[in-house]
């Protein structure tokens, strides 16, 4: 079956200044990103993985190449176009939860989801109620960020980045300051919302949660060398994943 | 040196990295030094020169305007003979009750004293009223020199033409204004009583023609007795006039009195009261500067927080780093007054130039250093007493606890908290935020409410003086009416009367004449009503009987009287007691006067009551009208009339100046919001940096985000607009009531006017959201990617 491309990057380019000179961090790289794939783009520190996310998701703007969304450049859009297509088609993830800090969990996630225009603040708040709840958070949901432990929060910034239905969802290290008991939780969080056909695209450079991926990119010196497809994540399988993932990095000499 | 260097490094660090919000310190401290310097130096020049000029044209301790004195040498040496004067001078003057001049007639408002310009003792204006002329020209028959008030009160320049007629229905000598003159007896707009020098061979010939008109005469030849005290005297004015009119025949003859310290009184109460209003208002803004220095610390503590424990690790001690933080606000404060007190040079000289038609005088522009200094030393203690006080907390940071993670924000739940809704969200945003960092605007709530409680109590003020200077005139009248009418043909009388029916409806009248007359040996203006129920009461019962009199709470002070007691009153060589029935409000003669009956006051006459010498005063039905009635009398009996519109020619430059400092307050106010905001608002968002970049990145957009930032200001600024509202209702009139008494009015109650009190709320409050909407303008420069962990 012919997959869907939800998302295609064409010679994206991303160079910082740096003593004079320019440094290319993503050099020229084309991907392409199959709709209700979980797309996990692995690479050697400071290969690139999150510049690369940014430049996806509309986060930070790439210095040359598109990005299209869904067949629509993104690349230059306006800044009101790009905070209408944040709000309604992606949702993120960040490494630190990143909530705002002087709202209560649930409050972090309606802020998001008030931004539909298409909902009721009734059926926002609604939603995020399930969402919280899906992410067993209910119990903290009413408290303010500096209240809960980061599992708590990162399961949040999970549900927020949920609330609007986002076509595509963007993880960078979701898991990078969790501990291993939410590790596994938030990786299995995001497992199964791919297993409800949620796109993911997320940055890691853990293996235990690259076998969670249905596709794996691997990026060096800022392009794409190396692509690996799976099956869907089972847990039974999880071990030999691991080894298939693991065999798969050492050919790509990270 | 070493330390010196230590400083001067962690100085030229810090400086750089709060160079905005020094700069915003630095002007706040030169608006402040500016208005400071130039109120003190204009109220100290104004009151210094006035003095000084006073005593250059020779005015005595006493004055006396006499007319018809019998023998004037033998009444001078009986004067010079007592052993409290030193001596005494006399001037020969020519009055006039009335005179038109630029198609005005002007009857009413005071008296116009004609003075010989031979004597040189007047200073001559420049063309354009900037200076004095050093070597004036001397004036030609039928030239004559006006105060230079007369171009604000009746809008003439030189060329103009005075007129004059020795009784009505004589010709009219006509005299062309050749210049202005400095005169510090009577120049100021602000009083009834104008003088003009002429030559000699006029004032001469003026005086003929007066004598030639007898009874019907509208002037009359008069003495001006300069008298004396000697030197040394520990006699006041008070005391001193007492013992002349006790020991002197000066009370026996027609005349009126003025002590050097009322004329001065007369001639400052503009700079006065204005002074007062404007230091009032210089300490609100210090007050508004200390809270956003307040501020400004408080937030570059926070700042640097981690640094000050680094710096503390490495052996820098509380001090030192308190000391640093003082330097840099002392640098600042010490260069803005440096600035601000040469600048102030200018306002001074502006100020003096755009104030010489009111108050008539060339004041000098010299900044009063010494004044300046001190009152600038005065204040930068404060403002190092308060750097001193805010800088403790610096004391408690300490290097583990500053590189754990220094000073960020912990919220913690508040029982104002509401939760987000979807439905005006920007707005619960931020509340949110206001409701978590309340600290952070405590300031922005605090300046508002102090500049909303000026600029209300000014539009408190403005209200009771009322668009035509209402408020004050009642202030000044001794009693309510709304028109007066004196006729000098008393057959007018039925038919004035029936136009004022016709045209008004007349709801009531009564008789009402100004005299002067001698209270426990002191003279005051005496004012004297057919139906005494009509004075403005404040205390006690009116003047029903023939022994009663009323007098104002200045009268009462002076004399040291109160109700119940009993004064002598002496008029034209009578003196009778009577009681004092009540205290009662008239800021004539900045207060200096009494009310009698009419009844009260034909006992104290030896001839028949002149029914012509009194004006009938008429209480409208309806009051819209005054104006056009007025004009229509004045259009078709002339000079047959005389006509009081309970208005006062100096009230409209009260309003001119009002309005004046209406619009200096208000450009000052907008000015301290803009920096208020700028200072607090680039802090705020400093530190909010990285929520918004969480918003942006879950969808919001700037706007949104801009607009929920200055929402903040103008609701925190609303809060405290409704502060200062309350603060203006519960101190406006004991504040008001304190700088009013300079000029008699004893007792001011202020009218609520709902939207001119409002207004200044709604005006701060949208300068606040305005100026917080623009200084968010750096949210659109947030991106996400500040969330970026590589």
């Amino acid at each position: 079956m012919r997959k869907t491309i939800i998302m295609k990057a064409v010679d994206l380019c991303k160079s910082f200044a740096n003593n004079g000179g320019q440094n290319h961090v993503l050099d020229m790289v084309g991907l392409e990103i199959y709709e209700g794939d979980f797309t996990v783009i692995m690479g050697s520190s400071g290969a690139g993985k999150s510049t690369l996310l940014y430049a996806l998701s509309g986060m930070d703007r790439p210095t040359g190449g598109e990005v299209y969304y869904r067949e629509r450049c993104i690349s230059h859009l306006k800044e009101k176009e790009m905070a209408a297509l944040r709000a309604g088609e992606f949702g993120f993830v960040f490494q630190q939860a990143h909530l705002v800090s002087n709202l209560s969990l649930f409050e972090n996630v309606t802020a998001a989801g008030f931004l539909d225009k298409k909902k009721s603040g009734r059926e926002v708040k609604d939603r995020a109620e399930k969402l919280l709840l899906q992410m067993n958070v209910e119990k903290a949901m009413n408290r303010l960020p500096s209240q809960v432990s980061g599992g708590e929060a990162q399961r949040a910034a999970i549900a927020r980045a949920m609330i609007n239905e986002p076509g595509l969802l963007f993880a960078d290290e979701p898991t990078g300051a969790l501990n291993k008991r939410n590790t596994q939780e938030v990786l299995n969080l995001l497992t199964g919302l791919n297993e409800k056909g949620q796109s993911i695209v997320m940055v890691t450079h853990d293996i235990k949660a690259a076998i969670r991926a249905t596709r794996l990119l691997y990026l060096e010196d800022g392009k794409v060398i190396g692509e690996m497809s799976m099956p869907p994540y089972r847990s039974e399988e999880a071990k030999s994943r691991e080894k298939q993932v693991d065999a798969w990095l050492s050919s790509m000499e990270w | 040196m070493v330390i010196n260097m230590k400083y001067l490094n962690l100085l030229k660090a810090d400086m750089k990295s709060q160079k905005g919000s020094l700069f915003g310190i630095f002007m706040l401290v030169v608006i402040i030094t500016v208005s400071l310097c130039a109120v003190l130096s204009v109220w100290g020049n104004s009151n210094a020169y006035e003095r000084e000029q006073i005593d250059r044209v020779g005015y005595g301790d006493m004055a006396y305007w006499l007319s018809g004195v019998p023998d004037r040498e033998k009444l001078a040496e009986q004067v010079a003979g007592l052993d409290e004067v030193d001596r005494v001078e006399v001037e020969d003057i020519v009055i006039f009750t009335r005179y038109s001049i630029g198609g005005q007639s002007i009857g009413v408002t005071g008296s116009l004293h004609l003075l010989d310009a031979a004597s040189g003792r007047y200073r001559i204006f420049q063309e354009n009223l900037d200076g004095i002329r050093e070597t004036p020209d001397e004036l030609q028959d039928g030239e004559i020199y006006v105060p230079s008030s007369f171009c604000s009160l009746y809008d003439v320049q030189a060329g103009d033409v005075l007129r004059l007629a020795a009784a009505e229905g004589e010709p009219e000598e006509l005299f062309t204004i050749k210049g202005f003159f400095e005169d510090p007896v009577a120049g100021s707009a602000l009083m009834g009583m104008k003088e003009v020098l002429m030559t000699g061979n006029d004032m001469e010939r003026l005086a003929g023609l007066l004598d030639r008109a007898g009874e019907a005469a509208q002037g009359r030849r008069a003495s001006v007795f300069h008298i004396f005290r000697i030197p040394d005297s520990a006699l006041s004015f008070g005391e001193f006039q007492k013992i002349l009119n006790e020991k002197t025949d000066l009370m026996a003859v027609w005349g009126f009195s003025y002590s050097k310290d009322t004329i001065m009184g007369f001639m400052l109460i503009l700079q006065n009261i204005f002074a007062g209003f404007l230091l009032v208002f210089v300490m609100i803004l210090l007050v508004v500067a200390l809270i956003i220095i307040g501020h400004s610390i408080s937030s570059g503590i926070e700042q640097n927080y981690v640094d000050m424990g680094i710096l503390k690790a490495i052996g820098y001690t509380r001090n030192d780093l308190r000391i640093v933080r003082l330097l840099q606000y002392m640098i600042v404060i010490l260069c803005g007054m440096a600035i601000g007190l040469p600048a102030s040079a200018l306002v001074v000289r502006e100020i003096n130039y755009l104030t010489v038609t009111v108050t008539g005088l060339w004041i000098p522009s010299d900044i009063l250093i010494g004044n300046c200094l001190l009152a600038l030393g005065l204040i930068l203690l404060v403002i190092i007493a308060f750097i001193c006080i805010k800088t403790v907390k610096i004391g408690k940071i300490t290097p583990i606890r500053a590189i754990r993670g220094g000073a960020e924000d912990v919220y913690f739940q508040s029982r104002f908290m509401a939760p987000i809704q979807k439905s005006g969200l920007s707005f619960w945003l931020a509340y949110r935020q206001l409701i978590s960092g309340k600290k952070q605007y405590i300031s922005a709530c605090f300046v508002a409410s102090l500049l909303v409680f000026f600029l209300s109590l000014t539009a408190r003020m403005d209200a009771w003086l009322g668009p035509n200077g209402e408020g004050l005139m009642s202030s000044f009248s001794a009693s309510r009416f709304d028109l007066g009418v004196a006729r000098t043909d008393e057959a007018l009388a039925d038919e004035i009367e029936d136009i004022i029916e016709a045209r008004a409806g007349i709801a009531d009248s009564y008789q009402f004449q100004m005299n002067r007359a001698a209270v426990a040996q002191i003279e005051y203006l005496m004012n004297i009503i057919s139906e005494p129920e009509y004075f403005n009461l404040l205390q006690g019962r009116t003047c029903l009987y023939p022994n009663e009199i009323v007098m104002t709470q200045a009268v009462a002070d002076e004399l040291n009287v109160g109700i119940g007691d009993t004064v002598p009153v002496a008029f034209g060589g009578k003196e009778l007691e009577y009681i004092i029935s009540g205290i009662y409000q008239c800021a004539n003669d900045m207060g200096e006067n009494f009310g009698i009956s009419r009844e009260g006051y034909q006992r104290l006459l030896e001839a028949e009551d002149d029914e012509s010498s009194y004006y009938t005063y008429y209480l409208f039905q309806d009051t819209s009208v005054v104006e056009e009635l007025s004009q229509f009398l004045q259009e078709n009996y002339g000079e047959k009339i005389n006509i009081d519109e309970n208005t006062w020619s100096g009230v409209d430059s009260i309003l001119l100046v009002l309005s004046v400092l209406m619009v200096f307050m208000y450009v000052i106010t907008v000015v301290f919001v803009l920096i208020t905001v700028t200072l607090t608002g680039s802090k705020i968002l400093y530190k909010e940096q990285h929520d918004l970049g969480i918003y942006k990145s879950l969808g919001y957009e700037s706007g949104k985000l801009r607009f929920a930032f200055a929402l903040r200001f103008g609701i925190v600024s609303a809060a405290g607009a409704v502060l200062g509202i309350l603060l203006s209702g519960v101190l406006t009139d004991p504040l008001a009531s304190a700088m009013l008494k300079m000029c008699g009015v004893s007792q001011f109650v202020s009218s609520l006017n709902l939207f001119r009190m409002v207004l200044p709320a709604f005006i701060v409050s949208a300068m606040f959201l305005l100026f917080a909407y623009f200084a968010a303008g750096r949210v659109k420069k947030v991106e996400p990617g500040i969330l970026i962990v590589e």
